[in-house]
């Protein structure tokens, strides 16, 4: 029976308990609701995640539409033993890595990440005295990773990806992600921990000269 | 004031999913910025829309998957990271291919005899031939005999591919070599800076401070030193003096092979004078200067109204006219 055929009925009773693979077995065979209960489960994750990169609302969406679209068109190659949140992150990374290479933009707008764009007014990046001075220390930290450990760490914290996920998009181990981001936050404490000290520092050295 | 900085540190492990258990709380500068970098920046809404159109889209694109393949899962590996493992794999391989390559044979000394006696060491530094002379042997393809007083260094010959190659210096002294034809794919005698190139021939090689004497009796060499080069015949003998220049001490035979009028080609080099033989030959010498400076010596005769004939110990040559400056009569 043609997928394609299934009426949309919103009922999705056996695709929500599927496990990854399961889930991923089923749209490789061509289920429609299987697919939209992928959709529905990760294009929230993929659009914050995106999103972080493009800076826009609307084009983070259309990314991860492409990326839904191109899965489903190519769904014969899926290995359901890898589940297809990998594939799906995998493909909407190469997009943005690939529209980033054509334009010839840095594929992370770290100067940029205040200038979130989205079609709603009145939903500004508000950002108060006290945060100011760490958010440059995050951000300037932030710039120091590879394009790739970048990519870790959001997919890691904003595309909600455990490291075991993370560690098979870029094929490496999975402790191999966790020393990464651990050595992001080795750096970003020294870094926010060495503010005070110099600054105690240079007034003892006052006090004493 | 900023915690600890080991204590920030457990707490942004926690934060970030790596720790379970969490020191302290952020302080709230740290996680504001966090939230605001790591966060959503906006709630995403309208799902249903979103589904809709993905569908739809899916919809008019057929219900067949494509032919197109999903990414392998290491694609998104960066540019720089290929670069840097086709940086270490390129020369790995290059190395690898080397080592299994099959390995050319090195070449296999041979042993030259010295006149029947044990064979001389392939490292042998040089040669010095007594009161009475010195002959080596190199199997039947190869004899030298040394006059008395000679003296031959970097004496060697190998075997490589089924390719017999022998060099030698001759320092001082007087050799006579006699090579088997065909023996050798190369023969050189070294002689200050003339090289002789010796094929299947019986030739005996003599240097003093001034000169290098070839005599051939029977095949032929040739000798060489710079851009001066010629092929010594049987029967010829020549003196190859430090300066390049090679004097024929015999008569040679003329060559039969006329030039085509008004063609250059079997003069000798241009610019480059044809020296006097020391042993005059017969008739008249004239000397022919030609506009682009070849001088050709010999003797001349008037072919026609529009050329010369002149016969050299080269051979004969016919010059027009026109390209002829000068006529000289040698005395």
């Amino acid at each position: 029976m043609d997928a394609m055929c299934i009426p949309d009925t919103g009922m999705k009773p056996d695709t929500d308990s599927m496990t990854p693979s399961e889930l991923a077995a089923a749209i490789r065979s061509g289920s429609l609701p299987a697919f939209e209960t992928a959709f529905r489960a990760l294009s929230p994750a993929m659009a914050v995640f995106i999103s972080r990169y493009c800076l826009d609302h609307d084009h983070a969406h259309d990314l991860v539409q492409e990326a839904f679209f191109r899965l489903w068109q190519a769904r014969a190659t899926i290995r359901p033993e890898k589940g297809i949140k990998s594939y799906l992150f995998t493909i909407l990374l190469n997009l943005w890595r690939d529209e980033c290479r054509k334009r010839s933009v840095p594929e992370f707008p770290s100067e940029r990440m205040d200038l979130y764009q989205h079609p709603r007014p009145g939903i500004p990046e508000d950002i108060d005295e006290d945060t100011s001075p760490t958010l440059v220390i995050l951000r300037t930290t932030l710039n120091t990773l590879s394009d790739d450990d970048r990519a870790m760490l959001f997919l890691v914290k904003t595309g909600g990806l455990t490291c075991q996920e993370a560690a098979t998009i870029f094929a490496v181990n999975e402790k191999t992600v966790r020393r990464r981001i651990t050595r992001f936050v080795d750096t970003l404490s020294n870094r926010l921990g060495e503010t005070p000290l110099r600054n105690g520092g240079i007034c003892l050295w006052l006090l004493i000269a | 004031m900023a915690p600890h900085r080991l204590t920030l540190r457990k707490t942004l492990l926690s934060w970030f999913g790596l720790s379970s258990t969490p020191e302290a709380e952020l302080p709230t500068p740290l996680a504001s910025a966090l939230k605001k970098t790591f966060s959503p920046p906006t709630p995403l809404e309208n799902l249903d829309q979103s589904w809709a159109a993905l569908r739809t889209r899916i919809a008019q694109s057929g219900s067949e998957p494509t032919p197109a393949s999903l990414p392998a899962l290491s694609s998104v590996m960066h540019r720089r990271r290929r670069r840097l493992a086709l940086a270490t794999a390129l020369p790995a391989a290059a190395v690898m291919t080397l080592l299994l390559l099959p390995r050319t044979p090195q070449p296999e000394a041979l042993h030259w005899m010295e006149s029947g006696s044990a064979a001389l060491p392939a490292s042998t530094t040089a040669i010095t031939a007594g009161n009475t002379g010195k002959t080596l042997t190199l199997a039947d393809d190869a004899r030298i005999s040394m006059s008395a007083g000679t003296q031959i260094s970097g004496l060697r010959a190998s075997l490589q591919a089924g390719r017999k190659t022998a060099r030698l210096d001759l320092d001082q002294g007087s050799l006579s070599l006699e090579i088997k034809p065909e023996a050798f794919a190369s023969f050189a005698v070294f002689a200050g800076d003339w090289r002789v190139n010796v094929t299947g021939t019986v030739f005996t090689l003599t240097r003093t401070s001034e000169e290098l004497r070839i005599v051939v009796a029977s095949g032929s060499v040739s000798a060489s030193s710079g851009n001066a080069s010629k092929t010594v015949r049987a029967g010829q003998a020549v003196s190859c003096t430090g300066s390049g220049i090679i004097t024929p001490l015999t008569e040679e035979a003329p060559q039969k092979t006329a030039a085509p009028a008004g063609s250059l080609s079997n003069a000798p080099a241009t610019n480059r004078p044809v020296i006097k033989p020391a042993h005059k030959t017969a008739g008249t010498r004239d000397r022919l200067t030609l506009k682009d400076g070849t001088v050709l010596v010999g003797s001349i005769s008037m072919q026609d109204a529009s050329h010369i004939s002149i016969q050299t110990e080269y051979g004969a040559h016919l010059i027009p006219r026109k390209e002829v400056v000068r006529i000289d009569v040698l005395p």
